[in-house]
């Protein structure tokens, strides 16, 4: 008989303080010493708790414990009333939160934590809106979307407008068959030989099934976000190109002169280092730091490497520009 | 190898416990190859084969349902490929209308005679009946026989837009099934490959435990499936099916709609009248955020002057 540990992802505590249909802004319950509050903007593409996936990992508990007030946008799960949905709304929500926290904290800017897709909006919003972001962080960062990891070989060869014609969103479970389709052996074999590997081990199983509770608990991405993140990020790199514009405005790196850390990871096959290169190269900021995890996409966040050795060293670089 | 699997059905997601149950399958089929080998068999790229099926039935059932889900419908709904079908469907139930509209005539004829002549008391009970079931079908056309013709003649109640978009989703169909089995084909040419130079390493390579043995073989399958994967041609192969499965499945929904929105008696909003609505909810919205934003910088500009 296999003993299988209960999972129940989210260990911080967190209030709900703007409810916007789908879109949510939580707040995490403590008593924070830090001045400039930490906003963090996470992906579309799966759900936000991998940042306090369990107590042994939880990003968001180690921000708690530095005396960071930590606040995140969740975008939660769409439905088919969400297909019409655009990037812009996701811009206008994220200044809505923005606005929200300088009000509530009286400050003029906020640290604006993006991951994964979450850093493109970041990027795209930060640099819009330079006077409202005190410190830009980066986590995983698809910037230059011309790379050459399989999965952005393929986003350049589909064709969002059908997907979205036929099936109104780009569903959880198509998008689960292609991320593990990237890389099958590694992904679907060599896993899960581990887990066999690995059955006696407690921690092991614990850990191994809270990531694929995380995994295979996939929103849909609204019809219309995918088309345009398809199109207007990987077909025609709009953000590295400065051509990408929201209302009036278009994306300018060159407005990027805060202190900006960014957070990479070797293996990546999402969002690959040389995604991010360019950017880091680009921007004018004079405080600017690289941390290059030897992970992946995913181990960046919860690998115990990580946990030991990445994040105490961002956090601390968080704390030293939030007073 | 585990015992007790199905106790954890339901505890972890669905995806984990069916690629866990697979991967102990995998495992006993390299187990048993690890230990020929290690009795100097010979290994045969066929011993391979359970563990491909094992790899990649994830990501072929939804395909492969999509192929052999829409086949039957083929047969039923009115594409331009077999509209002639219904002709001969049509064909075969007038031949059976006229078959029992000569039938009932003949007997009507025999009864008459049989009347005419005096014999209406040699008639045996049987036959009584059957003359009564006879005449009691006498408007047989008015009432069953249509029935029969109105299957033949269904795809005339249909819209042209019906019409054009069950054609466009089968012939989507067709193109994404062809589409399908080169896929197929490429990832199995590809596995076979990697077997066979995991076969050709394990002619010269020595491996001291199955750890070392099976690694090297999933690490060699994974290389070949790295090329494979961002090859030119399996590029164009993977995008022409999405687009071909893509296009089925909409004008298939269109068909579908058409036909119910035509139909007096649907009492069914379609998924594109609700999409219209939530365009326009989601527009409406858009409007009201706007509005609000002016508002509330009027206010703030109201407080500043004051």
């Amino acid at each position: 008989m296999i003993e299988i540990p209960e999972t129940r992802p989210g260990v911080c505590e967190f209030e709900i303080e703007i409810e916007d249909w789908l879109f949510k802004l939580a707040h995490f319950k403590s008593k924070p010493k830090h001045k400039i509050p930490v906003l963090i903007c996470y992906a579309f593409i799966n759900r936000p708790y991998i940042l306090d996936l369990h107590e042994d990992v939880s990003v968001i508990k180690k921000m708690l414990e530095a005396k960071l007030d930590v606040w995140l946008i969740d975008w939660g799960y769409p439905k088919r009333a969400d297909k019409y949905l655009q990037l812009s709304d996701y811009i206008d929500f994220i200044d809505r939160c923005v606005e929200y926290i300088r009000q509530k904290r009286g400050v003029d800017a906020v640290t604006l934590h993006g991951y994964c897709l979450g850093s493109t909006l970041s990027i795209i919003y930060t640099s819009m809106f330079p006077e409202k972001i005190k410190n830009l962080v980066l986590q995983a960062p698809p910037v230059d979307f011309y790379t050459t990891n399989t999965l952005a070989e393929w986003a350049r060869n589909i064709n969002p407008e059908k997907i979205a014609r036929a099936l109104g969103n780009a569903t959880g479970d198509m998008l689960n068959l292609s991320f593990l389709l990237v890389d099958p052996i590694r992904l679907v074999v060599g896993k899960y030989q581990s887990l066999l590997d690995n059955m006696n081990n407690e921690k092991f199983l614990r850990n191994f099934f809270y990531m694929d509770h995380w995994i295979f608990d996939s929103p849909a991405v609204p019809g219309g976000i995918y088309v345009e993140y398809i199109t207007r990020w990987y077909h025609r790199n709009e953000v590295i190109n400065e051509t990408f514009d929201y209302r009036g405005r278009t994306v300018n790196l060159n407005n990027i002169k805060m202190p900006t850390l960014i957070l990479a990871a070797e293996k990546d096959h999402i969002t690959p280092p040389e995604s991010v290169l360019p950017f880091f190269e680009k921007i004018p900021s004079k405080d600017k730091k690289m941390i290059l995890s030897e992970k992946g996409h995913i181990g960046l966040t919860v690998s115990s490497a990580s946990q030991k050795k990445v994040w105490p060293e961002a956090i601390k670089w968080i704390v030293e520009r939030s007073d | 190898m585990l015992q007790g699997l199905s106790s954890i059905f339901g505890k972890v997601p669905k995806e984990s416990y069916e690629l866990l149950g697979r991967n102990i399958e995998i495992r006993k089929t390299l187990e048993k190859i690890y230990r020929d080998y290690k009795a100097g068999i010979e290994i045969n790229t066929r011993d391979f084969d359970l563990v491909f099926n094992e790899i990649f039935r994830y990501f072929f059932r939804p395909l492969e349902l999509t192929i052999i889900g829409a086949r039957p419908l083929t047969f039923i709904l009115p594409t331009r490929k077999n509209i002639s079908l219904f002709e001969t469907f049509s064909n075969t139930f007038q031949a059976y209308d006229d078959f029992l509209k000569s039938l009932r005539d003949h007997f009507q004829l025999t009864f008459s005679i049989f009347e005419k002549e005096g014999y209406t008391t040699l008639l045996t009970d049987s036959i009584k009946e059957f003359r009564e079931l006879v005449e009691k079908y006498g408007d047989l056309e008015l009432y069953d026989f249509d029935r029969y013709k109105f299957v033949a003649d269904y795809p005339y109640i249909l819209t042209n837009r019906a019409l054009k978009h069950i054609s466009e989703s089968f012939e989507a169909w067709e193109r994404f099934g062809n589409d399908y089995f080169t896929f197929k084909n490429l990832m199995k040419r590809t596995y076979k490959k990697a077997v066979e130079e995991f076969i050709n390493t394990a002619k010269t390579k020595e491996f001291g435990s199955y750890s070392e043995f099976a690694n090297e073989f999933y690490n060699i399958a994974a290389k070949h499936f790295d090329e494979l994967l961002r090859s030119e041609e399996y590029l164009k192969v993977q995008s022409s099916m999405n687009s071909n499965l893509m296009d089925h499945i909409y004008h298939f929904r269109r068909f579908a709609e058409e036909a119910l929105e035509n139909n007096p008696l649907n009492p069914f909003a379609t998924v594109s009248q609700l999409d219209e609505a939530y365009k326009r909810i989601t527009d409406l919205k858009r409007k009201i955020s706007e509005l609000e934003k002016k508002i509330e910088e009027i206010s703030k500009d109201k407080v500043v002057q004051a």
